[in-house]
Formats: structure tokens, C-alpha cells, sequence
């Protein structure tokens, strides 16, 4: 994969293949984003789009190329802080207990294509049941090329030292939901779920 | 990261693809944003923004308050009064210094003209909601010029 900086500089000459290669490299962290702040589809897509339009303007005058992530990622938390905003969701920017609390804990949306794994739907609907703040990280994380703590940080607002130990707590609540989901209904989805997950269950932790 | 976490991720990534893809034209739109490359136009950025300083006034249902923006160059300054209802936008503007220009309103479903009279001022409806741009045409110091606006969402 080429260097982000020489795909921000041939961008900037003119180069489409180049900037092909920059929306291939980060629209879906950009989507996640939105996704985590729960905008609707229509809201992530408006937020995608107003993104992607600041990032033609500023190529040519981004100071560090290297760090363009952490330049798309705090766009898309300006973009999503003014659609919450102008919708009425009123935010207090800089303080992440507030905005946990004004943000509607919609679902996020089903795929409608006919589900291929069951064992999947579960991880998706125990992540779902997940605290809003646990929802928020995680949401992000689920992006391939994973971001780095330093898109992670600007896009949510959170300290880097924060993000590696929150992280961890998040996937083990996760884990317990889904642990208890098992005891529930004792299906066999879930203990295909446990082996691909390495193993969810952990002999001699205490509960 | 601990391994174990680090499957849990990578069935998470997979678990995101399937229930809450970027849908295909996001993408799409993403690419062709390429196409708005606007090289060597003048920037008015923008200065003000209602919603902004009073978003209590976006808390009023219906389209009765105005949404009030400004836009600022070097050159030149563009007042905008937004009146959104059902999806569409009603724009009504005014340049100063107070001059004619062209405009070009480029939004998401494609690009509306207009002109500005004499005293800078002009009108346009129908613009859907979403991404928004404004470039106009001008002479603020003799010489033709083209002015960008930032990108708004409507």
C-alpha cells in the first residue's frame, strides 16, 4: 500500500488513481465515526460527503501529509458535532459524559442481505447491547485498516492513554454478554462463537 | 493487545461489514468529491453560523426561524438566510460590498444559477438538503473573480 503521504501529495497534483486510493484508505473509518456518534444513515452519509469535500479544499495545504487520518478523523467529529447541532441535539463539545447522554441509543442498522453466519448476528447484537460508551469505541475500532490511537483520540475526543484500557474493558463486557447469552439459550451458535473468539469462557476468573 | 482481544476485533470488523456497511454510494460520492477540486479560487470561509451560537433556535419545530450564515473573503462578504422545509432549502443572499454577480449554488443533486441585482442581493429555492457550495463570479476590484464558499450542510 503506498505511503498516505505520497498519496496526499498526488492528490494535490491532480492524480485521481491517488485520491481512489486515500477514499479506499479511510471512508470507512469516516463512516464509523459517524456511525458512533449515531447519526442515521442519511446524517453519516451527509457527514461523509461534507468530509470528503473539505479534505479536495485542503489538500494542498494539510501541514503534516503523514497524519492526514487524524485530519479526516477531527473533520468528521467537527462535521458530526455541527449535524447534532443543527438537529437539535444539543452537545456540549469537549465533555464525553454529556454527550453519551444527549445521543439517541437508536440500533444501528441490519444488513438486509440474508444473514450468512448466525454466530456473527450474535457478536453484532451482544455489541449492540453494549454501554453507549463502550458502543462509541468500539464502533470505531470495527474499521479496516484499523485507525491509529491518534485518529481514534481526535475522532472521539479521548485521551490516548485512555483508549488502550478502555478498549480492553469494552471487549470484556462484550464478552460477558455474550457469555450470558450462551447460558441462556444454551445454543450451539454460541459456543461456535466462543471457539472463534479464542475461547470466551476463562478457567479459574472469578465472576 | 491481548490475542484474545484481538479476535474479538477482527470478528467485530467482520460483524460491521455485514450489519452496517458504508453503503456503495457513500463511497461513490467520496470519489467524485475529487471533481470539486477548485484550484487558485479565492476561499470565503465561514464566519457565522446561527445554529452555532444559537442552537436553541434549531429546538423550534417547523421552518419559521431562519437558519442565518455568513461567509467572508478577502474580497468580498455573502449573508445567507436559509428557510428549510420538507428537504428543500430557500436561499436569500446578499454581497458586499454591494456589486452583481454570478452565482453558481452547488448542492447534491446538481448546480442551480442565479445572478445577484446591483446591490448584491439574490434568491434561490428548491436547493436539497445536504452538502451545500456557492461560487461566485465577480468584480470586486475590476478584474473578473472567482469566489468559493466553504461547504455547508443544509
Amino acid at each position: 500500500m503506498s505511503d498516505v503521504k505520497d498519496l496526499v501529495a498526488l492528490a494535490a497534483s491532480g492524480d485521481e488513481a491517488a485520491w481512489a486510493g486515500l477514499v479506499e484508505r479511510y471512508s470507512r473509518l469516516v463512516w464509523a465515526i459517524a456511525r458512533s456518534y449515531r447519526l442515521s444513515h442519511a446524517d453519516a452519509a451527509d457527514v461523509s460527503q461534507t468530509t470528503w469535500l473539505r479534505m479536495v479544499e485542503h489538500l494542498s495545504t494539510i501541514r503534516d501529509p503523514s497524519s492526514v487520518g487524524a485530519w479526516i478523523a477531527t473533520t468528521t467529529r467537527r462535521e458530526c458535532l455541527q449535524m447534532l447541532r443543527a438537529s437539535g441535539r444539543v452537545v456540549a463539545v469537549g465533555d464525553e459524559e454529556s454527550l453519551e447522554l444527549h445521543m439517541p441509543s437508536a440500533a444501528p442498522a441490519v444488513d438486509e442481505h440474508f444473514l450468512q453466519s448466525v454466530a456473527i448476528e450474535e457478536l453484532w447484537t451482544a455489541f449492540s447491547a453494549l454501554p453507549d460508551r463502550c458502543r462509541t469505541l468500539l464502533r470505531v475500532l470495527m474499521v479496516d485498516p484499523p485507525p491509529s490511537y491518534d485518529e481514534i483520540g481526535v475522532a472521539l475526543d479521548m485521551p490516548i492513554g485512555s483508549i488502550g484500557p478502555t478498549r480492553a474493558r469494552c471487549i470484556e463486557r462484550l464478552r460477558r454478554i455474550l457469555e450470558s447469552t450462551s447460558i441462556k439459550s444454551g445454543s450451539e451458535g454460541s459456543s461456535q462463537m466462543s471457539e472463534s473468539l479464542g475461547g470466551i469462557s476463562r478457567p479459574g476468573k472469578d465472576d | 493487545m491481548a490475542t484474545e482481544d484481538e479476535s474479538v476485533l477482527r470478528a467485530l470488523r467482520q460483524a460491521a461489514e455485514q450489519f452496517d456497511p458504508m453503503p456503495p454510494e457513500v463511497r461513490d460520492a467520496a470519489l467524485g468529491a475529487f471533481a470539486w477540486r477548485t484550484i487558485g479560487m479565492e476561499l470565503a470561509e465561514l464566519s457565522f453560523d446561527s445554529t452555532q451560537t444559537q442552537p436553541e433556535l434549531a429546538l423550534r419545530s417547523g421552518s419559521a426561524s431562519p437558519r442565518l450564515l455568513t461567509f467572508e473573503s478577502s474580497t468580498i462578504t455573502v449573508d445567507l438566510e436559509a428557510t428549510s422545509s420538507q428537504g428543500k432549502t430557500h436561499l436569500v443572499g446578499h454581497i458586499y460590498p454591494e456589486q452583481p454577480a454570478l452565482l453558481e449554488i452547488r448542492h447534491r443533486a446538481g448546480v442551480e444559477s442565479t445572478s445577484a441585482d446591483e446591490h448584491g442581493r439574490f434568491s434561490l429555492g428548491g436547493i436539497q438538503s445536504g452538502p451545500v457550495r456557492l461560487v461566485l463570479k465577480c468584480r470586486p476590484h475590476e478584474e473578473e473573480q472567482a469566489i468559493r464558499t466553504d461547504w455547508i450542510i443544509l
